[in-house]
């Protein structure tokens, strides 16, 4: 019964007074989305994983035949025809310090694309396209000095480390001698 | 036009092959004896006398920092005209001349354009799914080296 008792009415007001409140403090927060993501591509060079923001990425190809040219710099490993388009292949090991390793099967050429500046990235293993969720990416440590301006950002994940290539500081130094 | 293209030599040096536009080579020689030099650079082979002039030898796969591992006392020299290069370079081995229509040929992309420091590779060819580069013989040696290099020559011309 409704009325019939007055304390379960008090309880009842105090009840709707506390809803009343919820509502009035949610009104005056921000409204939350949906956490913002990065959507990239993952691979890996050696057991390093890195990734590529998915909007530089045209696409991922076999390597096929990559013809050496000279008198150009050691980050460049030469040129590859991917259906018709001759592209410049780069060597990601060199650029970021890592040993030489010749191609495997594994391996992958990342195309990349900068404004109309398109180039392949030779990767050991191209894994999936991964959504980072933003809060999780930081900015590249100090001790990182050498390979920074190729570091946009680091995503940590427990113990798994993402590091996100900035293209164009990658490309910047080819143009520097690599 | 779509039956107009290029007529090109390929060429082997060490394990790579490279093409150039045939009117950049007057004339292909079997490799002779050719005079020692002092004081050249490495890459240089030695003196050849063609008529009234002596021009330097350079082995063209050492030229391009190629590994030229292999025996190079035998090979053939590419005697460009004068007005692309007056020295001349010695390769493995030299094919054609081949015609190349326009479509079997490409421009560097963009990328190369921008990094080469002078350009020696002009363009590519395609051949099934190999990329053949097309080298700009007046370009594989810096202005300043090639006079250099005719100055050596010169002096050590002279009886």
């Amino acid at each position: 019964m409704w009325a019939g008792n007055g304390i379960e009415a008090m309880g009842r007001s105090r009840r709707i007074q506390e809803i009343q409140e919820e509502i009035a403090r949610r009104a005056e927060e921000p409204e939350k989305g949906p956490e913002e993501m990065l959507s990239v591509l993952v691979f890996y060079l050696s057991d390093e994983r890195y990734a590529f923001p998915l909007e530089v990425v045209r696409e991922v190809s076999r390597v096929g035949h990559i013809t050496p040219l000279p008198g150009l710099p050691a980050a460049v490993l030469g040129a590859t025809g991917l259906r018709g388009e001759v592209l410049p292949v780069l060597d990601l090991r060199h650029m970021l310090g890592l040993p030489e390793r010749p191609p495997t099967a594994e391996s992958r050429l990342i195309v990349v694309q900068q404004g109309n500046i398109v180039a392949a990235m030779l990767a050991d293993r191209v894994e999936d396209v991964a959504a980072l969720p933003t809060s999780t990416l930081q900015a590249p440590p100090a001790e990182a000095e050498g390979t920074s301006p190729f570091l946009q950002a680091i995503a940590r994940r427990g113990e798994e480390v993402t590091r996100v290539l900035h293209l164009a500081g990658l490309l910047e130094a080819v143009r520097h001698g690599g | 036009m779509a039956d107009e293209g290029v007529m090109a030599l390929f060429l082997q040096v060490g394990h790579s092959r490279f093409a150039v536009e045939a009117g950049q080579v007057e004339t292909l020689r079997r490799k002779e004896t050719l005079y020692p030099i002092q004081g050249g650079p490495p890459d240089l082979l030695g003196l050849l006398p063609l008529g009234e002039v002596t021009v330097p030898i350079l082995d063209l796969g050492a030229r391009l920092g190629l590994e030229m591992a292999e025996e190079r006392r035998r090979g053939i020299l590419l005697v460009p005209p004068r007005e692309v290069s007056p020295l001349s370079f010695r390769v493995d081995g030299v094919e054609g001349p081949v015609f190349l229509p326009w479509k079997q040929v490409t421009l560097l992309p963009r990328l190369f354009q921008e990094i080469q420091s002078r350009p020696v590779v002009w363009g590519l060819v395609w051949q099934e799914d190999v990329l053949v580069p097309l080298l700009d013989l007046g370009q594989v040696v810096p202005p300043e080296e090639v006079s250099t290099l005719l100055a050596l020559a010169s002096a050590q011309s002279r009886p």
